[in-house]
Protein backbone atom coordinates (compact mmCIF):
# COMPACT_ATOMS: atom_id res chain seq x y z
CA UNK A 1 0.00 0.00 0.00
CA UNK A 2 2.78 2.43 -0.91
CA UNK A 3 1.77 2.84 -4.20
CA UNK A 4 -1.00 4.81 -6.16
CA UNK A 5 -3.74 6.76 -4.11
CA UNK A 6 -4.27 7.30 -0.77
CA UNK A 7 -7.60 5.41 0.64
CA UNK A 8 -10.31 7.45 0.09
CA UNK A 9 -14.05 8.05 1.69
CA UNK A 10 -16.54 4.96 1.92
CA UNK A 11 -18.35 5.01 -1.43
CA UNK A 12 -15.87 7.45 -3.10
CA UNK A 13 -13.72 6.27 -5.82
CA UNK A 14 -10.31 7.67 -7.11
CA UNK A 15 -8.33 6.98 -10.41
CA UNK A 16 -4.55 7.28 -10.09
CA UNK A 17 -1.75 5.78 -12.16
CA UNK A 18 1.11 2.98 -11.14
CA UNK A 19 3.46 3.18 -13.73
CA UNK A 20 1.38 2.59 -16.94
CA UNK A 21 -1.41 1.59 -16.07
CA UNK A 22 -4.48 3.35 -14.30
CA UNK A 23 -5.61 2.58 -10.64
CA UNK A 24 -9.18 3.06 -9.25
CA UNK A 25 -8.89 3.03 -5.46
CA UNK A 26 -12.73 1.55 -4.31
CA UNK A 27 -13.80 1.23 -0.60
CA UNK A 28 -16.41 -0.54 0.03
CA UNK A 29 -15.38 -1.68 4.07
CA UNK A 30 -18.51 -2.13 6.15
CA UNK A 31 -20.81 -2.42 3.41
CA UNK A 32 -22.77 -6.05 3.24
CA UNK A 33 -23.54 -7.85 -0.39
CA UNK A 34 -24.28 -6.89 -2.78
CA UNK A 35 -22.79 -3.50 -2.38
CA UNK A 36 -18.93 -4.01 -3.17
CA UNK A 37 -19.54 -5.85 -5.97
CA UNK A 38 -22.26 -3.04 -7.14
CA UNK A 39 -19.50 -0.17 -6.36
CA UNK A 40 -16.81 -3.11 -8.50
CA UNK A 41 -19.20 -3.04 -11.51
CA UNK A 42 -19.55 0.39 -11.55
CA UNK A 43 -16.00 0.93 -11.26
CA UNK A 44 -14.78 -1.15 -14.04
CA UNK A 45 -17.00 0.82 -16.73
CA UNK A 46 -14.49 3.71 -15.15
CA UNK A 47 -10.93 2.05 -16.84
CA UNK A 48 -9.49 1.06 -19.97
CA UNK A 49 -8.78 -2.56 -20.45
CA UNK A 50 -5.41 -3.24 -18.95
CA UNK A 51 -6.04 -0.78 -15.65
CA UNK A 52 -6.36 -1.82 -12.87
CA UNK A 53 -8.34 -1.51 -9.41
CA UNK A 54 -8.04 -2.48 -5.89
CA UNK A 55 -11.16 -2.52 -3.76
CA UNK A 56 -11.52 -3.14 -0.09
CA UNK A 57 -14.29 -4.98 1.56
CA UNK A 58 -15.16 -6.63 4.82
CA UNK A 59 -18.24 -8.98 4.56
CA UNK A 60 -17.08 -11.88 3.82
CA UNK A 61 -18.78 -12.75 1.19
CA UNK A 62 -16.95 -10.76 -0.65
CA UNK A 63 -13.57 -12.70 -1.15
CA UNK A 64 -15.91 -15.64 -2.76
CA UNK A 65 -18.16 -12.87 -4.41
CA UNK A 66 -16.17 -11.11 -6.38
CA UNK A 67 -13.80 -13.63 -7.43
CA UNK A 68 -17.01 -15.21 -8.78
CA UNK A 69 -17.99 -11.54 -10.17
CA UNK A 70 -14.43 -11.68 -12.43
CA UNK A 71 -15.40 -15.50 -13.53
CA UNK A 72 -18.48 -13.98 -14.75
CA UNK A 73 -17.13 -10.69 -16.55
CA UNK A 74 -14.08 -12.31 -17.53
CA UNK A 75 -12.14 -9.77 -15.87
CA UNK A 76 -9.04 -11.09 -13.86
CA UNK A 77 -8.46 -11.45 -10.30
CA UNK A 78 -4.94 -10.29 -9.89
CA UNK A 79 -4.03 -10.98 -6.22
CA UNK A 80 -6.30 -11.19 -3.08
CA UNK A 81 -5.14 -10.37 0.31
CA UNK A 82 -6.34 -10.12 4.08
CA UNK A 83 -5.01 -6.91 6.36
CA UNK A 84 -6.55 -6.25 9.54
CA UNK A 85 -7.27 -2.20 8.90
CA UNK A 86 -6.00 0.19 12.15
CA UNK A 87 -8.67 2.73 13.20
CA UNK A 88 -7.19 5.13 12.05
CA UNK A 89 -7.17 4.12 8.49
CA UNK A 90 -10.61 2.76 8.63
CA UNK A 91 -12.82 5.05 6.22
CA UNK A 92 -16.46 4.68 6.44
CA UNK A 93 -17.00 2.54 8.83
CA UNK A 94 -20.38 1.19 9.82
CA UNK A 95 -21.90 1.44 13.66
CA UNK A 96 -21.47 -2.58 13.72
CA UNK A 97 -18.58 -2.93 12.44
CA UNK A 98 -17.02 -0.34 14.59
CA UNK A 99 -18.44 -1.43 17.64
CA UNK A 100 -17.19 -5.02 17.22
CA UNK A 101 -13.57 -4.31 17.46
CA UNK A 102 -12.01 -0.82 19.17
CA UNK A 103 -8.46 -1.00 16.99
CA UNK A 104 -8.54 -2.94 13.94
CA UNK A 105 -10.77 -4.63 11.43
CA UNK A 106 -10.17 -7.52 9.03
CA UNK A 107 -10.84 -6.60 5.41
CA UNK A 108 -9.75 -8.31 2.28
CA UNK A 109 -7.74 -6.17 -0.15
CA UNK A 110 -8.61 -7.33 -4.20
CA UNK A 111 -6.48 -5.91 -7.63
CA UNK A 112 -8.55 -6.91 -10.22
CA UNK A 113 -7.49 -5.91 -13.80
CA UNK A 114 -9.83 -4.86 -16.59
CA UNK A 115 -9.54 -7.75 -19.68
CA UNK A 116 -12.45 -6.44 -21.87
CA UNK B 1 -14.59 -21.91 1.81
CA UNK B 2 -12.48 -23.14 -0.64
CA UNK B 3 -15.65 -26.11 -1.17
CA UNK B 4 -17.66 -22.95 -1.93
CA UNK B 5 -15.34 -21.98 -4.90
CA UNK B 6 -14.85 -25.34 -6.22
CA UNK B 7 -18.60 -26.40 -6.02
CA UNK B 8 -19.00 -22.89 -8.46
CA UNK B 9 -16.14 -23.31 -10.41
CA UNK B 10 -17.43 -27.47 -10.97
CA UNK B 11 -20.33 -26.26 -11.96
CA UNK B 12 -19.75 -23.72 -15.13
CA UNK B 13 -17.26 -26.59 -16.21
CA UNK B 14 -20.19 -29.56 -16.19
CA UNK B 15 -22.91 -27.17 -17.77
CA UNK B 16 -20.04 -25.97 -20.96
CA UNK B 17 -21.69 -22.85 -20.94
CA UNK B 18 -22.94 -20.59 -18.75
CA UNK B 19 -26.25 -18.94 -18.36
CA UNK B 20 -26.71 -15.61 -19.82
CA UNK B 21 -30.06 -14.56 -18.35
CA UNK B 22 -31.83 -14.53 -15.69
CA UNK B 23 -35.40 -14.39 -14.54
CA UNK B 24 -36.67 -13.97 -11.28
CA UNK B 25 -40.61 -14.03 -9.99
CA UNK B 26 -41.36 -12.12 -7.49
CA UNK B 27 -44.46 -13.42 -5.48
CA UNK B 28 -44.77 -11.25 -2.38
CA UNK B 29 -44.57 -7.77 -1.02
CA UNK B 30 -42.93 -8.05 2.05
CA UNK B 31 -39.32 -6.63 3.24
CA UNK B 32 -37.71 -10.88 3.97
CA UNK B 33 -39.16 -11.46 0.03
CA UNK B 34 -38.37 -8.57 -1.93
CA UNK B 35 -34.58 -7.48 -0.83
CA UNK B 36 -33.63 -10.74 -1.77
CA UNK B 37 -34.62 -11.28 -5.45
CA UNK B 38 -34.03 -7.18 -6.03
CA UNK B 39 -29.91 -8.06 -4.61
CA UNK B 40 -29.99 -10.92 -6.89
CA UNK B 41 -31.34 -8.69 -9.96
CA UNK B 42 -29.22 -5.78 -9.64
CA UNK B 43 -25.88 -8.26 -8.82
CA UNK B 44 -27.01 -10.11 -11.65
CA UNK B 45 -26.93 -7.40 -14.36
CA UNK B 46 -23.81 -6.39 -12.23
CA UNK B 47 -22.56 -9.15 -13.80
CA UNK B 48 -22.85 -9.38 -17.11
CA UNK B 49 -26.50 -10.89 -17.47
CA UNK B 50 -29.78 -10.06 -18.99
CA UNK B 51 -32.44 -9.82 -16.56
CA UNK B 52 -35.81 -9.71 -16.19
CA UNK B 53 -38.23 -9.79 -13.06
CA UNK B 54 -41.98 -11.02 -13.33
CA UNK B 55 -44.04 -9.53 -10.41
CA UNK B 56 -47.14 -11.53 -9.69
CA UNK B 57 -49.27 -11.82 -7.19
CA UNK B 58 -48.40 -9.51 -4.02
CA UNK B 59 -45.20 -8.88 -5.93
CA UNK B 60 -47.50 -6.72 -8.25
CA UNK B 61 -47.68 -4.18 -5.60
CA UNK B 62 -44.25 -3.36 -5.82
CA UNK B 63 -45.27 -2.26 -9.82
CA UNK B 64 -48.49 -0.23 -8.06
CA UNK B 65 -47.47 3.48 -7.56
CA UNK B 66 -50.39 3.21 -4.71
CA UNK B 67 -48.36 0.46 -2.58
CA UNK B 68 -45.13 1.37 -4.58
CA UNK B 69 -43.10 2.41 -0.91
CA UNK B 70 -45.34 0.77 1.37
CA UNK B 71 -43.38 -2.65 1.58
CA UNK B 72 -43.51 -4.07 5.23
CA UNK B 73 -42.43 -7.09 7.24
CA UNK B 74 -44.72 -9.39 8.77
CA UNK B 75 -45.25 -9.52 12.46
CA UNK B 76 -47.95 -12.08 11.95
CA UNK B 77 -46.57 -15.49 11.30
CA UNK B 78 -42.67 -14.77 11.11
CA UNK B 79 -41.42 -16.84 14.03
CA UNK B 80 -37.96 -15.36 13.37
CA UNK B 81 -38.93 -12.36 15.08
CA UNK B 82 -36.77 -11.43 18.03
CA UNK B 83 -40.24 -11.53 20.40
CA UNK B 84 -43.36 -13.75 21.26
CA UNK B 85 -45.47 -14.49 18.50
CA UNK B 86 -48.55 -13.93 19.86
CA UNK B 87 -47.63 -10.11 20.17
CA UNK B 88 -47.50 -10.28 16.38
CA UNK B 89 -51.27 -9.99 16.47
CA UNK B 90 -51.59 -6.85 18.63
CA UNK B 91 -52.81 -3.79 16.62
CA UNK B 92 -49.92 -1.80 15.13
CA UNK B 93 -47.34 -4.11 15.34
CA UNK B 94 -46.42 -4.37 11.91
CA UNK B 95 -45.68 -1.10 11.88
CA UNK B 96 -43.72 -1.53 14.64
CA UNK B 97 -41.17 -4.44 13.06
CA UNK B 98 -41.57 -2.93 9.60
CA UNK B 99 -39.93 0.46 11.17
CA UNK B 100 -37.53 -1.28 13.25
CA UNK B 101 -36.58 -3.95 10.19
CA UNK B 102 -36.42 -0.79 7.72
CA UNK B 103 -33.85 0.90 10.31
CA UNK B 104 -31.34 -1.80 10.23
CA UNK B 105 -31.48 -2.23 6.59
CA UNK B 106 -30.85 1.40 5.74
CA UNK B 107 -27.83 0.86 7.23
CA UNK B 108 -25.95 -1.09 4.24
CA UNK B 109 -29.05 -0.94 1.47
CA UNK B 110 -30.43 1.51 -0.25
CA UNK B 111 -34.62 1.54 -0.12
CA UNK B 112 -36.82 -0.56 -1.67
CA UNK B 113 -37.96 1.89 -4.76
CA UNK B 114 -34.30 2.91 -4.75
CA UNK B 115 -33.11 -0.27 -5.26
CA UNK B 116 -35.53 -0.49 -8.25
CA UNK B 117 -34.67 2.29 -9.67
CA UNK B 118 -31.10 1.24 -9.12
CA UNK B 119 -31.83 -1.99 -11.39
CA UNK B 120 -33.28 -0.08 -13.89
CA UNK B 121 -30.49 1.83 -14.82
CA UNK B 122 -28.30 -1.43 -14.28
CA UNK B 123 -30.89 -2.43 -17.57
CA UNK B 124 -33.09 -4.66 -15.91
CA UNK B 125 -36.64 -5.28 -17.04
CA UNK B 126 -39.84 -5.57 -15.10
CA UNK B 127 -42.45 -7.30 -16.32
CA UNK B 128 -46.52 -6.85 -14.40
CA UNK B 129 -48.39 -9.99 -14.55
CA UNK B 130 -51.77 -10.05 -16.11
CA UNK B 131 -53.68 -12.04 -14.45
CA UNK B 132 -52.63 -10.65 -10.92
CA UNK B 133 -53.44 -7.28 -12.35
CA UNK B 134 -57.35 -8.53 -13.50
CA UNK B 135 -57.43 -10.30 -9.98
CA UNK B 136 -56.74 -7.17 -7.75
CA UNK B 137 -57.98 -4.94 -10.31
CA UNK B 138 -54.92 -3.23 -10.62
CA UNK B 139 -54.85 -0.82 -14.43
CA UNK B 140 -52.51 -0.36 -16.75
CA UNK B 141 -52.26 3.70 -15.44
CA UNK B 142 -51.62 2.35 -11.80
CA UNK B 143 -48.40 1.01 -12.62
CA UNK B 144 -45.09 3.00 -12.20
CA UNK B 145 -43.27 4.19 -15.20
CA UNK B 146 -40.57 1.75 -14.73
CA UNK B 147 -42.32 -0.81 -15.78
CA UNK B 148 -41.81 -2.45 -19.31
CA UNK B 149 -45.28 -4.38 -19.96
CA UNK B 150 -47.47 -6.53 -19.37
CA UNK B 151 -47.45 -10.41 -19.65
CA UNK B 152 -48.95 -13.63 -18.69
CA UNK B 153 -47.66 -17.13 -18.16
CA UNK B 154 -46.85 -18.33 -21.72
CA UNK B 155 -44.58 -15.04 -22.47
CA UNK B 156 -42.65 -15.63 -19.16
CA UNK B 157 -42.81 -19.62 -19.61
CA UNK B 158 -40.70 -18.26 -22.94
CA UNK B 159 -38.25 -16.65 -21.62
CA UNK B 160 -37.90 -19.11 -18.49
CA UNK B 161 -37.48 -22.24 -21.04
CA UNK B 162 -34.94 -19.99 -23.52
CA UNK B 163 -31.68 -21.46 -24.05
CA UNK B 164 -29.10 -19.89 -21.36
CA UNK B 165 -31.55 -19.49 -19.17
CA UNK B 166 -31.69 -19.75 -15.07
CA UNK B 167 -34.84 -18.59 -13.45
CA UNK B 168 -35.71 -18.09 -9.66
CA UNK B 169 -38.98 -18.14 -7.70
CA UNK B 170 -39.18 -16.34 -4.77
Amino acid sequence: MNEGPARVAEGEVTVGTVGTVGLLVVDAIGQLCPVPVLRVSQGIKQLKVGDEMEVWATDPGSKSDIAAWTRMTGNELVTVSEEDIHQEHRVGLEADVERKSDSSVHAYKFRIRKMR
Amino acid sequence: MALVERQVRNGAEESGKRATKLVLVVTKDTLDQVYPPLILATTAAASGLEVDVYFTFWGLKLLDRRSHRKTKLASVGNPALPMPNILGMLPGMTAVTTSMMQRKIKKYWPTIPEMMLQAKEMGVRFHACSPTMGLMGIRKEDLIPQTDDIVGASTFLDWATSPGTATIFV
